[in-house]
């Protein structure tokens, strides 16, 4: 079971359970501990999701109203943590559906760079748009394990927040690489 | 490091290019100064939402519960919208009768958590909202005002409100991933959902509703059945079974009960187990369900539909026998 105190953003040693539990309680404070404990991450997920800074701000912002809201109807055996980025992710998927299905997609997928060396920027963005197309072939649990992975969360974490047996992750990410490593070809090939 | 590691750090090197840039990082203290400006804004607006709700009774909840109810079956009974022409739209649901379903209390927290966990079947656009009800000064001004004469009761105590709702309208449009989740966190084969559903859409229309307060604590709601339209290619039945399981039904069980039910004009009536029970009754001679609160204090309630109209009526103060007579009586 994930805890607050497990690594990175959450070394902290007040649990996200016990800081959650005074938000519900009334103490702002603990709530913006949390939120500037987690915020990174779940903006990192997001953008990584999204393509696009202004969107993954915007789904960052509507997660952590989430999380408040949730602080009322914590039970003490939570994971807070795990539900966190689970609705990250699926906030964060809804959005993407929700602009493929207004074919709005190839337009903002990948964001413009800032500054830089032309071909760099137009070689960054190709890659970016490979990539994002690979993942986007995979199922979404697929992705989100490689994403979540890559950020570097544990396989443990990984598992409470996909919802899949702890060890099972090994398996499932392995799977996940080779349909990427396929679907990148494909893309890369198809140039 | 063995192989397969080998390849999913490879992978992982290849993603890391989705990482925000320097110009693209996060900005926290931003996000924070945002997130307590929209913080600060939103309870006072709850509580002024909260204050109306409670001054207009509970007339308000009824007709949203009904709505959702609608929204939620019409989740299920979408279309693809590839054909999405005018001609597509064809298929009409409208209330003729209801069939209720116990719910269990777990499944219906699973189904609001996973609510609160960001699922959805996809996107609910409301094109008209649903007004707050107003109150008027008779039945005849109602009429005038919601395009229908209400019915009333003759033998009643002394009608001491008299109020109209306008109705609302939307459509949602399926995001056959998030309902597929759903149906599949909720126990249910997510298969049962075809790929044809994605992005289809299903608009829904609630029309105006006249609400009549007594003096003995009864209040009559009527309004027109809520109209879905979905398109005609698609078997309702298999979705009436996917909703059946998410809402807690055994497999083989949700199978038998939607091949009984006449999908195109049935609207489900999920009744918490904890709540109440629920049973099949005649009012005015067509079939009607009359919801029995286990809490002595929670007022019993029948609903029922006649000639293209739905009718909820709640006892106040009065016990089932006497609730089921005044129904009888309504005219």
């Amino acid at each position: 079971m994930l805890s607050g105190a497990a690594r990175g953003p959450m070394t902290d040693t007040t649990s996200d359970t016990s800081l959650l539990a005074r938000t519900a309680r009334g103490d702002a404070a603990a709530f913006e501990a949390l939120f500037q404990r987690h915020y990174d991450r779940v903006y990192g997920i997001l953008f990584r999701l999204v393509g696009e800074r202004g969107e993954a701000e915007d789904v960052a912002q509507e997660v952590f109203l989430r999380l408040h809201d949730h602080a009322r109807r914590q039970r003490p055996d939570d994971n807070v943590t795990a539900w966190l980025y689970r609705v990250a992710t699926n906030l964060g998927y809804n959005a993407l559906r929700s602009r493929r299905r207004r074919a709005q997609r190839n337009m903002v997928l990948v964001p413009s760079p800032a500054g830089g060396d032309v071909d760099t920027v137009l070689a960054r963005r190709e890659e970016r748009r490979a990539v994002r197309a690979a993942l986007s072939r995979l199922t979404e649990r697929e992705a989100q394990l490689l994403i979540l992975r890559q950020m570097e969360f544990s396989y443990a974490e990984c598992a409470a927040i996909v919802g899949v047996a702890p060890g099972s992750v090994g398996a499932l990410l392995a799977r996940a690489g080779r349909a990427f490593r396929a679907a990148y070809e494909r893309e890369r090939g198809g140039e | 490091m063995n192989e397969q590691e080998h390849e999913i750090r490879e992978t992982l090197e290849r993603l890391a290019v989705l990482a925000p840039d320097p110009s693209e990082s996060a900005a926290p203290a931003d996000a924070l100064a945002r997130f307590r400006h929209h913080n600060a804004a939103r309870p006072r607006a709850a509580g002024l939402a909260s204050i109306r709700r409670q001054t207009i009774m509970s007339t308000r909840r009824v007709v949203s519960v009904g709505l959702t109810l609608v929204v939620a079956l019409a989740v299920l009974m979408a279309f693809p919208s590839v054909r999405a022409a005018a001609s597509d739209f064809l298929g009409l649901f409208r209330v003729q009768q209801f069939a209720p379903i116990s719910v269990s209390p777990q499944q219906l927290a699973l189904l609001e958590q996973l609510g609160e966990e960001g699922l959805a079947p996809g996107e609910f656009v409301v094109t008209q909202e649903l007004g707050e009800p107003e109150t008027v000064d008779s039945p005849k001004v109602a009429a005038a005002v919601a395009g229908f004469m209400p019915k009333t009761l003759p033998n009643r105590g002394a009608l001491i409100r008299t109020y109209v709702m306008t109705g609302g309208a939307g459509y949602l449009t399926v995001d056959l991933a998030g309902a597929r989740a759903i149906v599949e966190a909720a126990g249910a084969d997510p298969l049962l959902l075809p790929d044809s559903l994605d992005g289809a859409r299903v608009d829904v229309t609630v029309y105006d509703s006249v609400g009549q307060l007594y003096d003995n604590g009864v209040l009559l709601l009527q309004s027109p059945s809520p109209d879905v339209n979905y398109p005609t290619d698609v078997d309702p039945t298999v979705l009436g079974e996917a909703l059946l399981q998410v809402l807690g039904t055994e497999p083989s069980e949700a199978h038998r009960i939607a091949q009984s039910i006449d999908w195109t004009s049935t609207l489900l009536l999920p009744v918490p187990q904890e709540l109440g029970t629920y049973r099949e009754v005649t009012v005015n001679g067509v079939g009607g369900v009359l919801l029995e609160p286990f809490d002595s204090k929670a007022e019993k309630a029948v609903v029922w539909q006649q000639d293209g109209m739905v009718y909820m009526m709640r006892a106040g103060q009065l016990s089932v026998d006497e609730l089921l007579a005044q129904a009888n009586s309504v005219r």
